[in-house]
């Protein structure tokens, strides 16, 4: 039933707005994007002086008879847009201090978004962070892809390390150049591995949103007494006093979400902060153009 | 300040602190499971927070551990109580003496800080106006007594007072006492004495004054003890014999008691077995040859009790050497039964049989000559000596100033007139004309036979005797029958001389064929050579006059605490023997001799003398008491003063 994940309050809520990204596109279908691609558009974007490699058919004859210098012009293009969601369902997405994990609550602002970007006519694939996902959904426009989408995210679990590197890897083989990546996860993983994943999607011209699922307790850490603390995602083990650390544990996880927002900034890619007590549209307003 | 409960048995409740060190152990192994998702996050976060954490752990666990101690005293009720006197008078102004018994007893167990604790507690509880003196039973360096209203003063003497090793005349020194409070101010006078109250001390059980209140200050009545009593050494043929006496002064046996001699870096080891109240003797045995010649000091100790003074003895023990005896025969024969000696000689080498001496026989001119030097022997027996040169009469009165002893007796070669004038400053008696008579011989009242010798000297008969005329300080030891000197003696600086009136042979009386001739002899030996053995054994407090060797006129006594006292051979006592211990004479730094100094036997018998008996004031309630001030109440504050900072300190590393 593919609106049982999909979170239709943010959907309705959300419905006549646009999602976009703020650079330039590559696409052959009209669409609601700004392409890269000059030329076709009847909007005229801006001059350029003339370089070896432009067309000689874009340059400006009447500006080389006013200024006797060769200049090109540019034009802006309006394309549809191939998104590429890929989402973390490694072991530590299972947590949940109350209620509904984090992993549940990235199913559901993924299906929300899926559902929100296919009404808008942008072509919507999927994948997860699972050490060998060879069933990514590519890239397809069109609702109808909406249900495979959910069923695939309906199949999803919480279990395994996160591999985030890997699953880009593969997804950029099946995605074109200008796709958007919107990536959902917990990025409770080396920092310094983010950061080369993301390079390594700027570097082959991909666009990013990273989505960054918290539960309360991960960033408050409200935990009292002397627990022994399981990792989610491996064999370690560690006993504590809650109160003795917790100061310690907020300060720390604190500095590691400013600097993954650094990192996500300086490699020009979208970063969203999502809690999980925080509604679905109220994530996803703060990635709709305004 | 004592302690005490009224509910003790809940102090069982303190085992409840090892709770909290329990429940930190086991939280610290073990905690609630759970599974998370950042925990690389919690090892980074713990490096920070580790010590910090210990530190708080430390803190909470010692409040805890103290809650719950402060709560168990809360509920065991505990208060504090001092010692006070309670007099039927308290607010009245009046003299007291606080005697505090430091008799050497009074180092059983904790007895003596007991007196000392409840005499300050007497005097803080002295009415404003009153006197108050502090004694020591047995005096020591304290000898003024002060009478004054200051009670610190008075807590100063008190601290001062020591513990001697002296035992002491209670009853007379109680005498003095109130003898010095009488003259003091305030009509209204006691004598406080604060003793072990041991039965040696006092003379007189009924002993019953009016001022006297008797403190007990032991910790139990019962205080078995077990002391060395005696000690003697001796030397029998090439052995010397230590034999020590050790009693046990309790009711139950004592079974396989050490006892140690320590002698010239030797330890020879014996166990005593005493029955109760009893005592035993066992000899130690040291073969001569293994001993210093000269002189041997040592040391007896059995092992330790709660007295522990008088489980130690010490002793100095100068080998024996054989007395010489040069025997000057004025009338020697051929027929040596006729010799002027015969008898004298028989009967000196009778006694050299039991006690070993050394006899030389020599003539009148052997005597004079240059060649014979007195000073190479201890006595000399001049019998019937006819002829004294100037120079040997000078030599006899060197050697009789020096130490040695001199026995004279006359016979018809003996001219009065030489003796007198030669020997006129040595001799007992001026020797005056020859009488002739029918006598039989008294000894006198003051001298030191036996009755039973005194008796037999009846049977001599005397029929010829110079005339003696004692000269001042002449002891006359025996009489004839006609009250005529027959033996007189005199004490020559440390010399004896005695002097005979008759002759050593039959010739003039038949005192060498009666039985009470050897004994005689033997006597007058012993009393010749009194000087030999020396006085080396002395008990704590008694005076030792100090023998000057030849040319010596300064010595240096070295007590057992190292301290250094000059005599003097003008005044040669010496009273300073107030520890027991080996004391060392010294000349300069070469060592003369030693002598030991050793506790009273006495005071070893801790048995106890009833407090009734010696007061008479039996009637009136007296006495300490005990004065208790609850203190729980301070512990239930501090309860909630733990309570409250344990709080502070979590709520403090919480944030």
């Amino acid at each position: 039933m593919p609106k049982d994940i999909i979170d239709i309050k943010a959907a309705l809520r959300l419905k006549g707005f646009s999602f976009r990204i703020s650079s330039r596109v590559k696409g052959i279908k009209a669409g609601i994007h700004k392409s890269q691609h000059k030329g076709i558009s009847p909007d005229f974007l801006e001059y350029k002086e003339y370089s070896y490699g432009d067309e000689l058919k874009h340059i400006d004859w009447r500006l080389y008879g006013r200024h006797d210098r060769l200049y090109v012009k540019k034009f802006e293009d309006e394309v549809n847009l191939s998104w590429c969601m890929l989402i973390d369902r490694s072991g530590s997405m299972g947590y949940a201090s109350n209620g509904n994990n984090k992993l549940d609550y990235a199913i559901r602002l993924s299906a929300t978004l899926a559902y929100l970007l296919l009404k808008q006519g942008d072509a919507v694939g999927i994948g997860d962070f699972s050490d060998n996902d060879l069933k990514m959904i590519t890239p397809k426009t069109g609702i109808a892809n909406l249900t495979p989408i959910v069923e695939k995210l309906n199949s999803f679990n919480a279990y395994g390390n996160t591999e985030l590197k890997e699953a880009i890897l593969r997804a950029i083989e099946k995605t074109k150049k200008g796709s958007a990546f919107v990536i959902v996860s917990d990025f409770l993983i080396d920092l310094d591995k983010i950061e080369e994943s993301i390079k390594l999607l700027r570097a082959s011209g991909r666009e990013v949103i990273a989505f960054q699922v918290m539960d309360t307790n991960e960033i408050e850490f409200n935990f009292d007494g002397s627990i022994e603390f399981i990792d989610m995602e491996g064999e370690n083990k560690i006993l504590v006093d809650s109160g003795d650390i917790r100061d310690a544990y907020r300060k720390r996880m604190k500095e590691f979400i400013e600097r993954l927002k650094f990192v996500c900034l300086q490699h020009k890619s979208r970063y969203v902060f999502s809690p999980t007590i925080l509604p679905i549209e109220d994530v996803l307003i703060q990635i709709v153009e305004k | 300040m004592n302690i005490s409960f009224l509910n003790p048995f809940l102090l069982i409740g303190l085992v409840t602190v090892s709770l909290p060190i329990v429940v930190h152990l086991i939280s610290r192994k073990s905690g609630i499971k759970k599974s998370f998702s950042a925990v690389s996050f919690l090892f980074s976060s713990q490096v920070e927070t580790l010590r910090r954490s210990k530190i708080k752990d430390l803190i909470l666990l010692i409040i805890r551990s103290l809650i719950l101690v402060s709560l168990v005293l809360v509920f065991s009720k505990p208060n504090v109580f001092s010692l006070s006197y309670v007099d039927v008078d308290v607010n009245d102004v009046k003299t007291v003496a606080i005697v505090i018994d430091n008799s050497f007893s009074m180092g059983y167990g904790d007895n003596f800080t007991i007196a000392k604790n409840k005499a300050k507690s007497l005097i803080e509880s002295l009415a404003d106006g009153s006197f108050g003196a502090v004694i020591p039973l047995v005096p020591t360096d304290i000898t003024e007594h002060v009478v004054t209203k200051d009670k610190r003063k008075m807590f100063e003497v008190l601290e001062n007072i020591k513990l001697s090793f002296s035992f002491t005349d209670n009853e007379r020194r109680l005498e003095d006492i109130f003898s010095f409070i009488g003259k003091a101010p305030n009509n209204k006078k006691e004598v406080f004495l604060f003793s072990d109250f041991q039965r040696n001390g006092w003379i007189n059980e009924k002993f019953k004054r009016e001022w006297l209140i008797p403190i007990d200050a032991t910790s139990d009545s019962k205080m078995p003890n077990r002391a060395i009593s005696d000690l003697g050494v001796k030397d029998e043929g090439d052995a010397t014999k230590v034999s020590v006496k050790v009693s046990n002064y309790s009711n139950s046996p004592v079974d396989a008691l050490l006892a140690t001699l320590f002698l010239d870096n030797k330890e020879i080891k014996g166990f005593f077995r005493i029955e109760p109240r009893s005592e035993q003797i066992k000899e130690f045995i040291v073969p001569k040859g293994t001993l210093n010649s000269d002189e041997t000091t040592g040391k007896v100790e059995i092992s330790h009790d709660n007295l522990k003074v008088d489980d130690f003895r010490y002793f100095v023990h100068s080998q024996s050497k054989e007395p010489r005896i040069l025997l000057v025969d004025g009338d020697p024969r051929e027929d040596t039964r006729l010799s002027e000696t015969y008898y004298l000689a028989r009967a000196i080498e009778t006694i050299s049989e039991i006690f070993p001496l050394r006899l030389s026989i020599i003539d009148n001119d052997s005597f004079l000559s240059e060649k014979l030097k007195l000073k190479d022997y201890d006595l000399l027996i001049m019998s019937n000596v006819g002829d004294i040169s100037t120079k040997k009469a000078f030599e006899i009165e060197e050697f009789l100033r020096g130490g040695g002893a001199t026995v004279i007796f006359l016979g018809d070669r003996v001219r009065n007139d030489l003796y007198n004038v030669m020997l006129r400053n040595v001799l007992p008696a001026e020797i005056g004309a020859i009488s002739q008579g029918d006598y039989f011989l008294n000894a006198n009242e003051l001298n030191q036979f036996t009755d039973e010798m005194n008796e037999k000297f009846r049977q001599v008969e005397v029929k010829k005797v110079f005339d003696l005329h004692p000269v001042k300080k002449t002891n006359i030891i025996l009489s004839t029958s006609y009250n005529k000197p027959y033996l007189t003696q005199r004490k020559v600086e440390k010399g004896n001389i005695f002097l005979f009136a008759a002759t050593a042979d039959t010739a003039w009386n038949n005192f060498p064929i009666t039985p009470v001739f050897l004994p005689f002899i033997k006597r007058t030996l012993d009393l010749s050579l009194s000087k030999q053995p020396g006085i080396r054994q002395l008990l704590v407090g008694e005076s030792v006059e100090i023998d000057f060797p030849n040319s010596i006129d300064e010595v240096k006594i070295r007590t057992p605490s190292g301290e250094e006292i000059k005599v003097f051979r003008a005044n040669p006592n010496f009273s300073h023997t107030l520890i027991p211990g080996i004391y060392a004479v010294k000349e300069d730094d070469k060592a003369l001799y030693n002598f030991s100094v050793n506790i009273d036997p006495r005071e070893s018998n801790i048995e106890r003398v009833s407090l009734e008996s010696i007061s008479s004031r039996s009637g009136i309630e007296r006495g300490f008491v005990k004065v208790f001030k609850e203190i729980w109440i301070y512990f239930l504050w501090g309860t909630v003063a733990l309570f409250i900072s344990e709080s502070i300190i979590r709520f403090l590393y919480s944030r």
